[in-house]
């Protein structure tokens, strides 16, 4: 298995390079921007990176359930969020760090776009395309102290190649196949490999209004019963240096390995969480 | 060019970090005789523990939220006796499911352990 998996990111890597080669080998007129208005869609990484120097602050925020109803104040009562940094050490390649109350959770990621769409006639660049792969560590005490543990079990680490293309002024689409990988399972019943297909959509509705869906699938078999598949729903406000984000969403989990595998609330039982996300970019190395 | 060649060090670097540190472990072949034992519950030894794993970061004496605390053998006896203890961690009846973030169940070993001490009466031992 992990043959296989390194052969793939090889397999990937190497068709990564090559298609950045070919891309500016090419004398192409502009790049296309703004195909979503910020870095993340809603949970999941967008192809959009922040320029060279850039620091950007990110706090992700996710209420409790909806089906709390008014005595829990709709979810308000109760509170999930991640604060991150990443910085961008190029134009195309992002580092992050985060910490997420869900499971005492720290992360990390690297973020790479190494092909972009141009605005050119004949469409000979029509995609972006952008290679994220993160870790996250578990924090939480151990279950049973008693027992032999190891600090590689609280590692899960997640692979995704993103696929974007702004098709007009208004939407934008992304494809996101991913893999996540968790060190330890419960269960020989369910795999440490977790493969999943991801899209999303970004309409503007407005200059500085989109209206924001994303989805996970994740091929059935994989993890328990109790969990399902991500889905959310939301708003970008746009104010220049500042993005304001708000959404409604069935997942918790704010990094990869926590909304993919351990989504467990469900729509259609009304255990929706109201969630935002708000970014304030810092410009460390002047212009 | 040069940007290029740090580039690609940079992506060998973390792929060859993430590989080396993958493992396939499964906790079942890990700790095969890693059994559920619910024999003699103890109050301060078995149940105390558990509930200040899961519970007690929101329903304590300082943070008594939706007034329930778990840091006493009264409060939680007031929760065993009206039936919501059992209810909540089984996610069953009307009581809100706990814990509640990230809604997950607690292990099955953690729910068998709580149900073995109530059946046994909820004694404080």
């Amino acid at each position: 298995m992990l043959e296989r998996i390194s052969k793939l990111t090889l397999i990937i890597l190497c068709l990564a390079f090559a298609l950045s080669g070919f891309a500016q080998s090419e004398d192409v007129p502009k790049t296309v921007e703004q195909t979503f208005y910020t870095t993340r869609i809603i949970n999941s990484h967008s192809t959009e990176t922040i320029d060279k120097k850039t620091l950007d602050f990110r706090i992700n925020h996710r209420f409790g359930a909806l089906s709390g109803g008014a005595y829990e104040f709709f979810g308000i009562d109760r509170a999930m969020m991640r604060m991150g940094f990443d910085y961008a050490i190029s134009d195309d390649i992002t580092l992050g760090i985060g910490r997420s109350t869900f499971e005492k959770t720290f992360d990390a990621f690297a973020k790479y776009r190494f092909l972009r769409q141009y605005e050119d006639k004949d469409d000979k660049h029509p995609i972006s395309m952008v290679w994220v792969s993160g870790v996250s560590l578990n924090s939480l005490r151990w279950a049973d102290r008693d027992r032999e543990n190891y600090f590689s079990s609280r590692l899960s680490y997640s692979h995704q190649l993103l696929i974007a293309r702004k098709f007009n002024k208004k939407v934008s689409l992304q494809l996101m196949p991913t893999l996540v990988h968790r060190n330890l399972i419960d269960s020989t019943q369910f795999s440490n490999d977790i493969f999943a297909v991801g899209g999303a959509l970004r309409y503007k509705i407005m200059p500085s209004l989109a209206l924001n869906v994303e989805y996970f699938h994740v091929i059935p078999g994989q993890i328990g019963e109790q969990f399902t598949h991500p889905l959310s729903v939301g708003f970008d406000i746009s104010t220049g240096w500042h993005t304001f984000q708000l959404h409604f969403t069935n997942a918790t989990g704010t990094f990869e390995e926590g909304f993919i595998a351990q989504t467990s609330n469900r729509w259609d039982k009304g255990q929706i969480h109201f969630g935002f996300n708000i970014s304030r970019q810092f410009h460390l190395g002047g212009y | 060019m040069n940007m290029k060649i740090s580039t690609i060090i940079l992506t060998t670097l973390v792929v060859s970090v993430f590989i080396s540190s993958c493992y396939f472990d499964v906790e079942q072949e890990l700790y095969p005789t890693n059994k559920c034992d619910v024999e003699n519950m103890s109050f301060a030894n078995d149940i105390q523990p558990l509930i200040k794993l899961h519970c007690q970061n929101c329903h304590s004496s300082n943070f008594a939220s939706a007034g329930v605390i778990l840091d006493t053998y009264a409060g939680v006896r007031s929760v065993v006796d009206d039936s919501s203890f059992l209810n909540s961690i089984n996610h069953t009846g009307d009581a809100v499911p706990m814990p509640l973030l990230p809604n997950a169940k607690a292990p099955q070993c953690a729910i068998d352990k709580c149900e073995e001490w109530v059946k046994d009466g909820a004694k404080d031992n």
